[in-house]
């Protein structure tokens, strides 16, 4: 299983998912499919998603659960002080 | 050119909620008797009222093939792989090797069946006819088309839940449905009143 954050990161750039399609050249379902987790990207859509969030693709994809973004921040926060 | 053309058949949100989906499961197992339907009538020795019920049912049947093959996500199955996206082709490739398995399997057991029959009858000649064996290749590429397309309905999980963007349907499609069946109707026509 391969978690990523595309969700997040589309509804962050406030696109649907059929913009998010067209930019990367897939179907909307496949979008669809990979942000409910039903699917895994392969390595040539990973980066191109990656590529157009402007992240590396550890960023978007882990084989790990991401930690929410609240945590992040407790993160970033603690490491800061 | 062909990616246009194959373009209008793509799936939309509309394909894909729950109620189409199950519309498409539901045509799609329909469909799987038609064929077998209509070679008992034609082949096996009812009467004339059991052959009438038949044939009854086998145009029900046909009629629910019918409706499969128009539908965007039967389509998809059949369009080269090259104007597919990654979820399509994985569809594409998983349903048609699960098909397959399930047509060698059922072949054989038919096949075994047939046999045994042919063997205590000692009538091979007429199992064996020619017109039976084309009308047994018609049925088995129905059959597998209907399969297919149950596999894939079945393995497609819903993404929209109801209320759709009317702008997600595409109205060139029916266009092009009707162009077909007309197309076709027009050269059943003429093949039948002048062939």
């Amino acid at each position: 299983m391969i978690y990523n954050r595309v969700k997040l990161l589309r509804t962050e750039k406030g696109l649907s998912r059929k913009e998010l399609a067209d930019a990367v050249g897939v179907n909307f379902q496949t979008i669809g499919y990979l942000e409910r987790g039903d699917y895994n990207a392969s390595l040539e859509l990973a980066f191109k998603l990656a590529d157009y969030f402007e992240l590396s693709i550890d960023m978007v994809f882990s084989p790990r659960p991401f930690k929410s973004i609240a945590q992040e921040l407790a993160d970033a926060k603690r490491a800061a002080q | 050119m062909l990616a246009k053309v194959f373009n209008v058949f793509e799936t939309t949100e509309i394909q894909l909620t729950p109620q189409a989906i199950n519309r498409l499961r539901f045509s799609a197992l329909m469909s799987i008797p038609a064929m077998p339907l209509f070679a008992a009538a034609e082949f096996l020795n009812f009467s004339e009222s059991v052959n009438k019920v038949l044939i009854a049912l086998g145009v029900i049947c046909a009629l629910a093939l019918l409706y499969c093959f128009f539908t965007r996500m039967a389509n998809r199955l059949w369009i080269p792989e090259k104007y597919l996206d990654e979820v399509e082709i994985d569809r594409k490739r998983r349903s048609a090797s699960l098909t397959y398995q399930l047509l060698v399997i059922g072949l054989m057991v038919s096949l075994t069946i047939m046999l045994l029959l042919t063997g205590a009858e000692k009538n091979s000649a007429t199992l064996l006819s020619p017109r039976m064996f084309i009308f047994f290749l018609g049925s088995l590429m129905c059959v597998s088309m209907s399969v297919q397309t149950v596999i894939a309905a079945w393995m497609t999980e819903p993404l929209s839940h109801g209320k759709v963007d009317k702008v997600a349907s595409d109205g060139r499609y029916k266009w092009v449905v009707l162009l077909i069946i007309l197309t076709v109707g027009f050269f059943g026509y003429f093949i039948g009143a002048f062939g």
